[in-house]
């Protein structure tokens, strides 16, 4: 497993209100994602890995 | 000590951060010791090779930031906190974890911040960001909400980070763990 850490990114401002703020936080997200994600396609990740959810630990956070 | 240690236990409703200083020496003492054995150990159990690789531009993280990473392996935080060494980073975990007897209380102490479901506590989550970024200028955030063993294909975010980041004003730095085969190597890394 190799951890690659991007460079930092300015999010954008904040809105005029918590709604506005919000939308924003929601595209900065997209964003961000996107940018990892193909960061992760051009690093070879592999997918044939998935296992999917990790079980919850029974009598931890179940 | 008996009275310190009780306060490290976690319950819904307390505070989402616990800074005392025997909290703050134990943490200091725990992170130290995990990122002396984490590598050979995750090496030796797991066949895992943690390699940091940073873009030239950026060395070195910001001194305040909030940290995004795709949650694909239970030890991620161990891992990234191993990355990020000997920078401490505060990371956000479900609040029934931190509600365990001893794990939570391990948790704790490296750094973990509670993330209780209800929107009502939405203020006291800020509080929490806000004191990390204080403290130790480092959140760290999964940004999916649940870890998908394994997964390279990043399921959709939620916001939440992205919200703190713009209120904060501190910049989003992204890490991607991602596998090259050598968890297919290791049995017990699908467990």
């Amino acid at each position: 497993m190799t951890v690659r850490v991007l460079a930092p990114i300015t999010p954008p401002p904040c809105g005029k209100n918590a709604h506005a703020t919000l939308v924003r936080s929601i595209q900065f997200s997209n964003q961000v994602h996107d940018l990892m994600q193909a960061e992760i396609e051009c690093s070879g990740g592999d997918n044939s890995l998935y296992r999917g959810p990790m079980p919850r630990i029974r009598g931890v956070n179940d | 000590m008996e009275r310190q240690k009780s306060k490290m236990r976690y319950r819904k409703g307390a505070p989402l951060t616990s800074d005392t200083s025997f909290s703050r020496l134990m943490g200091d003492i725990l992170i130290a010791f995990v990122a002396l054995i984490g590598r050979p150990l995750s090496r030796l159990l797991y066949s895992i090779r943690i390699e940091t690789k940073k873009p030239e531009k950026s060395r070195k993280l910001p001194s305040r930031a909030i940290l995004i990473s795709n949650h694909c392996m239970p030890l991620d935080p161990v891992f990234h906190g191993m990355a990020v060494f000997p920078r401490r980073t505060y990371f956000t975990l479900l609040e029934e974890t931190c509600e365990a007897p001893v794990l939570g209380s391990l948790v704790r102490l490296l750094g973990g911040i509670p993330l209780p479901r209800s929107g009502i506590r939405l203020d006291d989550i800020e509080e929490a960001v806000s004191h990390g970024l204080a403290n130790r200028g480092l959140v760290h955030f999964y940004p999916e909400g649940e870890c998908f063993i394994g997964n390279q294909k990043i399921f959709p975010f939620k916001a939440g980070a992205f919200y703190f980041a713009i209120k904060s004003g501190v910049p989003v730095v992204p890490s991607s763990p991602f596998s090259d085969g050598a968890m297919e190597e290791s049995p017990r890394a699908s467990r």
